[in-house]
């Protein structure tokens, strides 16, 4: 067996304590050894009787006895009828005679001077009632005549259980009667609240089944309404249901008690025995069917065999389900196992009072067990639910900000989206406008180049031609990875000067082509192929070199590129950046205007061993596609 | 080479073209078309040595008589001569089996040194091809290996040779063909000779595809 992991787990010594608490005072305040169920009158109210006899089974064997005769465990246990008789010294005759007994027990009937005042449909149809009750009989003044009167009262109790009587009062009406009415409001009532009372709580917690989809709480809701069905047909003055049979079913629905509080344990703490219901089942069952079968002759036998050992299963039960909530600190299943163990202590208390074998407190504890379990069930209950309703409560201010956060993401892909689309259409319509450049000028650029005059115009329009076709082709490619640039710009230049047949050599990157570096936007990649295509041309037309060196570096914020040849060097109005402008190369124009325009810089410089040495950057936050910053591979 | 087609729409570059190629190939037959329904005619009549043609006619891409030459006149050696350097122009012609790619705007004496080596057997191949391809064969092996369980997993295109990996991934990183034999210790030539078998196998695996395509249409 084992509880669930996720009930509470909160200042359970406390509860045991309060648990505790709530026993004692229960205890003190039922341990009053009285037979009294209603008020006594004060001494100078009532007559009592003078002499009191006891005779057993009506044997005419009468023997001298106390009243209150309170069940102590003096007589033979015997079955079967119990007969009292008191005489009364009637000195003054009374105005409106009355008899009132605040208490027995059983099925009893009463003479008063041999006529019958009260005695019950049958003798041997029903089992004894456990219950207790008043008696109040007005009497004929004409009977109540000063001198000796005799009260016979015949008791029946069966086999281990005994009858017992208070003691009884002889005065007038209007005096007794005020206690009798007294005792109506304040003490027989009460128990059928009780009884409503659980029923109430016994339908609410049945509605929690279906409000919390739990069907242990259908088991408690149950289990508390034959209980509240038990205690307020006990407490009914009339049987109203059931016929002959009432007190079997009050007591059957008694019985199915211990199953049903059982399954509400093995439901509510989802417990892993599995045959466990089944025991329970069995139990509820080796119980129930000889209390039908048997009724009433074998009642006592019942209660003392079969009942004594299904109290011991569930009772162990109880046990180990308390000792295991106390090892997982698990407060309720402590705090339900501890009462259900009171009030099934409280249980064999009071079957061991009916037996004689104890004298302790009142008889009906039990009636006060129900009350404490159910209460404190319901407290359970309620607490679990608004612990559940404090979760949902949080799951659902969760779920919302949750909601409310994939809302605010959902808007900002569909932003995205709709900035994705208009920069294709964008893309689209640019590729398209390419294409039309291309076929219309394309073919008469070309037609140019080759039909020139001069190799100077066919240079021109060559150049025209293949500008067009860089753009086109870098504007169509979208985003590309350094590493294809390098690898595009490194193939490019090395045909060319390998064409014109000079040495070349190439230091950069060695970037793997399955993880091609930082990504630059088209616009930027087609900016750095050209510039470094014009660098070439400018070796290629006016340096005279034998050999170029180039130099590319990737660092976390720039992408540097060198360029040096052996050729004849600078001319001196190049070496002056500041007037690139009236450089007579538009090539040196076009270096600056492209690389100034994503924010970087360009340099010429003569070194002292000769030829030319370019040099220029560009700062990578500029030229890269967004999110796409990479931090350099070591070198 | 002794008999050359020319298919270009351009009157002037039709012409330059012809120049060149009977630079190339002194006393080569030479003749000339301007759009891909002229073109096919004259292929249907003699399949030419060589064919130099241009992607953009009037009535569609010249791919097709690459196509149609890959079909019908394997012989042939098909070379494109065109203004267009990009990816989507190259690839789809090199797939279709073109041996070569020119650039019209080149000067002349650079169209006939490629002329000459592409009838010698050293194709061009540029550094964003050489990725391209790259990217087929390593798709094509993941697909193989996907369906390595099937039974026509050998219809599936040819890998590559560690070698003509080694060529295909120098010229993709940049590197000029002569460099890249340099680099692997081999001659121009013979890098040369990888290229075009790796143009084959690109070539060879659109066959098989098209056969497998054929087999599964009930054709053959």
């Amino acid at each position: 067996m084992s509880w669930s992991p996720h009930t509470v787990q909160r200042r359970w010594p406390l509860a045991v304590l309060a648990a505790l608490l709530l026993l004692l005072a229960l205890v003190t305040g039922f341990s009053s050894k009285t037979l009294t169920l209603g008020r006594e009158p004060a001494a100078h109210e009532s007559l009592q009787a003078a002499v009191t006899e006891f005779s057993l089974d009506g044997s005419g064997r009468w023997e001298s006895v106390e009243l209150p005769d309170a069940w102590v465990n003096t007589r033979p246990k015997t079955s079967g009828m119990a007969w009292y008789r008191l005489q009364f010294d009637v000195k003054t005759p009374l105005d409106k005679p009355a008899l009132y007994i605040p208490r027995w027990s059983m099925v009893g009937a009463i003479w008063w001077d041999g006529r019958l005042l009260e005695a019950p449909p049958r003798w041997d149809g029903e089992s004894p009632r456990q219950l207790n009750y008043p008696r109040f009989h007005r009497l004929d003044p004409d009977f109540v005549t000063p001198g000796r009167h005799v009260v016979v009262i015949q008791l029946k109790a069966i086999s281990g259980l005994h009858p017992g009587l208070s003691r009884v009062h002889l005065g007038e009406h209007d005096v007794l009667y005020s206690y009798f009415r007294r005792l109506d409001l304040w003490q027989a009532k009460p128990q059928q609240a009780i009884g409503i009372a659980l029923f109430l709580l016994g339908m609410l917690v049945v509605g929690l089944s279906y409000a919390m989809r739990d069907r242990a709480f259908a088991f408690a809701g149950i289990s508390m309404l034959l209980w509240a069905f038990s205690v307020y047909g006990w407490g009914s003055e009339v049987a109203w249901f059931g016929g002959d049979n009432w007190e079997l079913y009050f007591y059957l629905a008694r019985l199915s008690f211990p199953y049903l509080i059982g399954m509400f344990i093995f439901l509510y703490f989802r417990m892993t025995w599995r045959w466990l219901p089944v025991l329970m089942l069995l139990a509820w069952i080796s119980v129930a069917v000889p209390t039908v079968l048997t009724w009433p002759q074998y009642f006592s036998i019942a209660s003392s065999w079969i009942f004594g050992g299904t109290a011991v299963f569930f009772m162990s039960l109880l046990l180990a389900s308390l000792l295991r909530g106390v090892q997982q600190r698990n407060t309720e299943a402590v705090i339900v196992s501890g009462v259900l163990i009171v009030a099934h202590s409280v249980g064999f208390h009071d079957l061991s009072w009916w037996a004689g074998k104890s004298n302790f407190a009142e008889p009906m504890l039990n009636q006060f067990g129900g009350v404490m379990l159910f209460g404190t069930l319901i407290v359970v209950v309620l607490r679990r639910y608004t612990r559940i309703q404090r979760e949902l409560q949080g799951l659902n201010q969760e779920l919302e900000s949750r909601v409310a956060r994939r809302t605010g993401e959902a808007l900002r892909l569909a932003q995205e989206a709709e900035r994705l689309n208009q920069a294709r259409a964008l893309q689209e319509e640019r590729e398209r406008i390419f294409r039309d450049l291309h076929d219309d000028i394309g073919a008469k650029l070309l037609t140019l180049a080759i039909g020139a005059g001069s190799p100077e115009q066919s240079n021109v329009a060559r150049s025209a031609l293949s500008d067009m076709r860089m753009m086109l082709s870098h504007s169509s490619q979208g985003p590309t990875p350094l590493a294809f640039l390098l690898a595009d710009m490194r193939s490019e230049a090395a045909s060319r000067l390998a064409d014109a047949g000079l040495g070349f050599s190439w230091t950069a990157p060695d970037l793997p082509l399955d993880d091609p570096g930082p990504i630059f936007l088209p616009s930027a990649a087609l900016d750095m192929s050209r510039v470094l295509r014009e660098a070439v041309s400018n070796v290629l037309k006016h340096a005279g070199a034998g050999n170029v060196r180039m130099r590319v570096d990737w660092q976390p914020a720039r992408i540097d590129f060198v360029v040096q040849d052996d050729g004849r060097g600078l001319a001196p109005a190049a070496q002056d950046p500041a007037a690139p402008a009236q450089a007579p190369g538009h090539g040196r124009r076009n270096m600056l205007t492209r690389v100034g325009r994503w924010g970087g810089e360009v340099n010429w410089s003569a070194p002292p061993e000769g030829g030319c040495v370019v040099a220029w950057h560009f700062p990578l936050m500029n030229i890269c596609a967004a999110e796409a910053l990479a931090t350099p591979a070591t070198q | 080479m002794k008999y050359g087609l020319v298919v270009d729409d351009v009157a002037a570059s039709q012409q330059w073209l012809s120049e060149a190629l009977q630079t190339a190939f002194p006393g080569i037959e030479l003749r000339c078309a301007g759009s891909i329904r002229e073109g096919l005619a004259l292929l249907q009549e003699r399949a030419p040595d060589l064919a130099l043609i241009d992607l953009g006619l009037p009535d569609g891409s010249g791919v097709a008589l690459i196509e149609w030459c890959s079909e019908q006149a394997p012989q042939t050696h098909c070379v494109v001569a065109s203004i267009f350097d990009d990816d989507e122009h190259i690839f789809p012609a090199l797939r279709a089996g073109a041996l070569g790619y020119l650039l019209k705007d080149q000067p002349v004496e650079s169209i006939v040194l490629a002329l000459r080596g592409i009838a010698a057997g050293q194709p061009p191949l540029s550094a964003a091809i050489a990725r391209k391809v790259l990217m087929f064969f390593r798709g094509a092996a993941m697909a193989a290996r996907d369906q390595s369980a099937r039974a026509e997993a050998d219809l599936t295109d040819e890998p590559l040779t560690a070698r003509e990996h080694e060529v295909l991934v120098l010229i993709a990183k940049g590197l000029t063909m002569q460099e890249s034999a340099n680099m692997l210790g081999l001659t121009r030539n013979t890098v040369a000779g990888y290229v075009k078998t790796i143009y084959r196998k690109l070539n060879v695996s659109s066959r098989a595809e098209a056969a497998l395509t054929a087999r599964t249409m009930g054709l053959v």
